[in-house]
């Protein structure tokens, strides 16, 4: 059962139609096969995995490939993914940008947002922004906390 | 800003899912923004405000660093 609605799905594919190049949607999850190790179930993977299977298919630019924690460890090394349910947004380059937790209610919103910036290599940031982006004399890893409401 | 720059990830995390998380950094509400792990911002802020949280947290990294 999709877990985007008719109308749901139809504002996703209206808000992708912007994105112009390919986007891969990187999946990390744990327990696909059924193997799950106690105290450790992942609540929502399968809702997410679901919900990203339906966004993949609103735009012919994206594709979605999913990586299980138990048979597939390598994989989260490679991307620097550490928790489940995990996304990583990869474009021409891997810009850094990672979701983690199920993409619910406004936060399919700021998926969408990151899907199509990932997409165009640009923001909509100024340019002054920008800039001081680019000269910025360390690295910075930001975590922002979000809910889904 | 991760896009713009290859000196900066981002990560957004859905709070209510990782409590440890929130925990740790003590989350009490949405958005926060955690810099460098140590950094913290609250609230929703203008583009100004959040990139000079994030000159400031990588002026301090290249200080320790001393480059």
């Amino acid at each position: 059962m999709p877990m985007l609605s008719e109308q749901d799905a139809e504002a996703v594919r209206n808000r992708l139609r912007a994105l112009i190049q390919p986007v891969r949607l990187v999946y990390f999850t744990e327990g696909r096969g059924g193997l799950i190790i106690p105290g450790r179930e992942c609540r929502y993977c399968g809702e997410t995995q679901r919900l990203l299977e339906d966004v993949a298919q609103c735009s012919s630019q994206l594709t979605l490939e999913v990586f299980d924690r138990i048979t597939d460890p390598d994989a989260f090394a490679r991307y620097g993914v550490d928790k489940v349910p995990g996304l990583a947004v990869i474009g021409a380059q891997d810009y850094g940008v990672r979701y983690y937790g199920l993409p619910a209610g406004y936060e399919l919103a700021t998926l969408l947002d990151i899907i199509v910036d990932v997409g165009r290599g640009t923001t909509g940031l100024t340019a002054d922004t920008r800039a001081t982006l680019t000269a910025l004399p360390a690295n910075v890893w930001l975590q922002v906390f979000v809910t889904p409401t | 800003m991760a896009v713009e720059s290859c000196r900066i990830r981002a990560d957004i995390v859905e709070a209510t899912e990782f409590p440890d998380l929130v925990s740790r950094y003590a989350v009490r509400g949405v958005p926060k923004t955690v810099l460098n792990d140590r950094l913290f911002f609250e609230g929703a802020a203008p583009e100004a405000t959040l990139l000079a949280a994030v000159v400031d947290a990588a002026g301090k990294v290249a200080r320790e660093d001393g480059t």
